[in-house]
């Protein structure tokens, strides 16, 4: 079972890495008494995607995912910490080289209807990262756009089309040409395929997955479904409110979860066959507010495990087996070192 | 490659020409934007050819057959179909050169005032902060201040001339559209879309132009068909107030305000143009509600 | 012999349309019995959730049922005034969305939408109902009951509100109840509560429910018995175990095959190539032919019925 993945025990380039990201988001409420809460949407992530490979992050609502892949993309500015994507820090760029940077780094967004600008036709939608970095123009634009359209499986005749005419499934074909035009080295799906029929989820992920063969391409997979999560990453990162809880690779995450959260999350999932059926192993309660985290680990009201050490203090992100990263005081706890290996209880001894 | 540009272009036209007839169609269904652009292409037209069509000069006086009744009335005649006023002047004339003033009043000052609205919300909207602040204060204490009161100072200082009379009524109404415009920026900034233009690395000014603009556009052309009215409607009031325009120029508002006295008399010196205001108002109106349809990006093939 | 509380015949809804009349479902036959779950499965524009509102009564003003029968408990429901229908809602069948927020009225309390219905339909004092409503909330698993009923809809999460709204549902204890979508706003782990719940509260009572959904893991937990809906009309039904088992129709098996497995990692995944057919545009003989890898000239040419294969296991296919 305690198997390296090959590829990853040796060097991997990384692409990106971030480092102590937070975001924080001030929240005003009352005009004539104004109060502010900070919300901790993100709240202090470290991990490392390498190149050619996808990384999965996923997570329920409020965990601050979608906030971390806006972070990567430069499209929100960190409150504090780093995103070094080829040694520069996209975090402390200026709008400028932000721009620039938008070459190689690309997102694909959830909802093929809202992310289209309804008023404007494939050509357009398709050719403007083009345009917008001089890239192309004129016939060699529209032999370009024809390319790309072709490539996620586009007919030329749709060219003069708008959004509104085509379907779920085309729209996000669309827009992952539009991504691509760019020929980024990076693309943040954001619940890419979530908005999506299960017929059309299983199209768009055959797609990307070969451009990523063919292209090289590296991915950061956010998502709440966790079968197309599985399905499409390489390593796999859980986050709940705001912190990183485990990551690793996809299948010792699926195999070997070891955060009390993974556990119930995995559990949760309701298998298509009803030889599975069985009683859940529920976790209590509600995801908490956001603007109000619980104490100490995020994740001790709802945890069977929970002590008065998770109340108290926040677990480290250690890694706890090569390339298995996990944040929990109960994994570490004595009764458990059974399971930790050996350099994990040097680590702790210290 | 000649016969994929051409199949494209095709496509193209067949695409135009489609969405044409659509919204041929769509005009034809609706049987209030039929009367509305038909009403609205009549008083325009009247006002283009208005000196071909009248069959006086509308400055003429004629003492003689001043207050004459319209024909169907006792002691009118064809001559004067809808009248003369008190300085028998031929009512029909004056209502057909007083849509110029009407119309043009109307319309530039929508124009000017769309045009500062439009980009002061722009910049509120889209940039925020410190800009949102400044320009929504400034729109707020124009609120703040009675509209007609605000008119009347200025009209009375500057004196009153058509052009000042534009810019006034440009002036203070572009308010409305700053509002309108920013809110709805603020929504629509908030799309994807943007997020996505965003992340494509386009500049502030194409976001604005291609993005934010074409999807506030609907909204903000339907408020000002239904403002062209307002408008009319303001310039009708100054004119009766004696601040807009003055004799020997005409307009409806000016005609209304000069057959004031003698409603009890000659009831037709001031109902015509009473009549011509009201009918022109609806039809500009039906014209916007029939727009705020077919605006929307989402016509269905 | 199992009772037939709703019965279902030949059922088809058409919507006016500026371009005239567009069917979305053609000719949809099934029935729930007494205390079993019925689960509809399709995607987009299978027309599975205007069948469910066709049951209700409560589609929008421009669609109507203009065929079929839909019979409950053998009342005729084509028939029933809209009083009776009223009556019938919220008392014999009730029914909870996808997104419980928008189902809620906003500005009243918890508290007076649950009392509401049980002093409208059991003409129940407010005590009464306060007390039955603390009941239900409890029921459905809300701690603090009788705070929440206090409390306005935006104050509570989305699970809860889901809660409070299967609490509504059942509160008149009606025979049927319909859920259309009921976890999928959800997120996973509450959806799992969801479940549960709902598992737990048909084994209670012996309400029958009709799920409406596209999420075949779903289906799996909960349903007895599953129709497959495409393009408007059944494709293939059976029991839950036997349509896990065997499948019959393409659609079905393609549906399957295109879920990404938790347990078992595939390079590509199976998909079904093209998209849902539109209503207004619908392929001639079996409307699935355009996707389907079985597809030759006979299939453009006939359109299947719905025909037995064994015993409470029917498909429209030609080919299998």
């Amino acid at each position: 079972m305690i198997q390296l993945n090959e590829e990853l025990s040796t060097e991997e380039k990384v692409i990106i890495e971030v480092q102590n990201l937070k975001k924080h988001f001030d929240m005003t409420k009352g005009f004539v008494k104004k109060t502010t809460t900070k919300v901790r949407a993100v709240d202090g992530l470290n991990f490392k995607v390498y190149e050619g490979e996808t990384l999965g992050i996923v997570g329920e609502s409020g965990c601050g995912k979608s906030t971390t892949g806006q972070l990567i993309l430069g499209l929100l500015d960190a409150t504090e910490g780093h995103i070094y994507f080829k040694d520069k820090d996209i975090a402390g760029m200026s709008q400028e080289e932000l721009r620039k940077a938008r070459r190689d780094l690309q997102v694909i967004f959830q909802d093929p209807y809202s992310s289209l600008n309804p008023r404007m036709t494939v050509e357009e939608l398709i050719g403007e990262p083009l345009v917008v970095h001089g890239l192309a123009r004129g016939q060699a634009l529209r032999d370009e756009v024809m390319q790309l359209m072709k490539l996620v499986g586009l007919g030329e005749h749709q060219l003069k089309r708008f959004p509104h005419e085509f379907s779920g499934g085309q729209r996000q074909r669309i827009g992952i040409a539009r991504a691509l035009a760019l020929k980024p080295q990076v693309i943040v799906c954001d619940e890419a395929v979530s908005a999506l029929d299960v017929s059309i989820q299983a199209q768009i992920l055959n797609l990307l997955k070969k451009l990523q063969r063919e292209m090289g391409l590296t991915y950061i997979f956010i998502a709440h479904g966790l079968p197309a999560v599985r399905h499409i990453s390489d390593r796999i990162g859980v986050m709940y409110l705001g912190r990183m809880v485990e990551l690793a690779d996809r299948n010792e995450i699926f195999e070997r979860p070891l955060h009390p959260y993974t556990h119930a999350l995995l559990d949760s999932v309701p298998i298509p066959d009803p030889l599975f059926r069985k009683e859940h192993q529920l976790i209590e309660g509600e995801i908490p507010n956001p603007s109000n985290p619980p104490s100490g680990c995020h994740f001790h009201p709802r945890c069977p495990y929970a002590t008065d050490l998770c109340k108290q203090s926040d677990p480290d992100y250690l890694e706890v087996f090569p390339n298995h990263f996990v944040a929990c005081h109960y994994l570490l706890s004595d009764k458990n070192t059974n399971i930790l290996p050996e350099v994990m209880k040097t680590r702790k001894d210290k | 490659m000649t016969s994929t540009i051409e199949r494209t272009a095709i496509a193209e036209n067949r695409n135009y020409g489609k969405r044409l007839g659509k919204l041929g169609k769509r005009l034809l269904k609706s049987k209030t934007g039929l009367v509305g652009l038909s009403i609205v292409l009549v008083v325009s037209l009247m006002a283009i050819f208005a000196p071909f069509i009248a069959m006086y000069d509308p400055a003429k006086t004629d003492v003689v057959h001043r207050l004459l009744p319209p024909f169907w009335a006792e002691g009118g005649n064809m001559d004067y179909p809808l009248g003369t006023d008190n300085l028998g002047r031929d009512v029909l004339s004056r209502i057909i050169y007083g849509s110029r003033i009407s119309l043009l009043v109307g319309i530039s000052s929508v124009i000017l005032a769309g045009i500062i609205g439009m980009f002061f919300g722009l910049i509120a909207g889209y940039y925020g902060k410190i800009w949102d602040f400044i320009i929504m204060r400034t729109v707020d204490s124009f609120l703040a201040i009675p509209n007609i009161l605000f008119m009347l100072i200025i009209l009375a200082v500057l004196g009153p001339s058509l052009t000042t009379l534009i810019l006034v009524l440009g002036g203070t109404s572009w308010v409305v559209y700053a509002r309108m415009v920013r809110s709805e920026t603020l929504s629509v900034k908030e799309r994807d879309y943007v997020r996505s233009a965003k992340a494509i690395g386009a500049k502030d000014f194409r976001i604005i132009t291609k993005y934010i603009l074409p999807n506030v556009i609907s909204s903000f052309i339907v408020i000002a068909t239904l403002n062209v009215a307002t408008t009319i409607i303001m310039e009708a009031s100054l004119s009766f107030l004696g601040l807009g325009i003055q004799s020997p120029d005409v307009s409806w508002g000016l005609m209304l305000s000069d057959g004031r006295q003698y409603v009890a008399t000659s009831w037709w010196v001031a109902t015509f143009p009473g009549i011509a205001i009201t009918v022109t108002v609806l039809g500009v109106i039906f014209l916007g509600d029939w727009l705020r349809d077919i605006l929307d990006p989402k016509i269905k093939d | 012999m199992v009772e037939k509380l709703m019965n279902v015949k030949d059922l088809k809804v058409r919507f006016k349309t500026e371009d005239g009349h567009v069917s979305t479902v053609n000719g949809v036959t099934f029935n729930v019995n007494e205390g079993e779950t019925l689960a509809i499965v399709g995607e987009s524009g299978s027309g599975k959730s205007v069948t469910s509102l066709a049951l209700m009564g409560i589609l929008p003003p421009n669609g109507e049922v203009y065929e079929g029968e839909m019979t409950f408990n053998g009342k005729n429901l084509r028939t029933l005034s809209k009083k009776d229908y009223r009556a019938l809602r919220g008392n014999e069948i009730s029914m909870i969305f996808q997104e419980p927020m928008t189902a809620l009225n906003p500005v009243f309390t918890i508290g007076y939408q649950i009392r509401e219905t049980l002093i409208v339909h059991y003409k129940m004092t407010k005590e009464q109902a306060n007390i039955r409503g603390i009941e239900m909330l409890e029921l459905v698993g809300i701690p603090d009951a009788e705070k929440v009923m206090g409390r306005f809809p935006h104050q509570l999460s989305g699970g809860m509100r889901q809660r409070v709204m299967i609490a509504i549902a059942l509160s008149c204890n009606p025979r049927l109840l319909i859920a259309d979508e009921p976890t999928t706003a959800l997120d996973v782990t509450i959806q799992a509560q969801i479940l549960t719940l709902m598992r737990n509260l048909k084994e209670k009572s012996n309400t029958s429910i009709m799920i409406i959904t596209h999420d075949l893991g779903v289906v799996a937990e909960l349903a007895d018995r599953v129709i497959v809906m495409y393009a408007g009309e059944v494709v293939e039904e059976a029991s839950v175990f036997e349509l896990f088992k065997n499948p019959k129709h393409p659609y079905t098996k393609g549906l399957m095959a295109s879920i990404p497995k938790v347990h078992d990692v595939v390079d590509d995944l199976y998909s079904i190539e093209g998209t849902v057919p539109n209503p207004t545009n619908m392929p001639s003989g079996c409307k699935f032919h355009p996707r389907c890898p079985l597809a030759d000239v006979e299939c453009k040419r006939i359109h299947p019925d719905l025909e037995y294969v064994s015993e409470g296991h029917a498909k429209r296919c030609i080919k299998v």
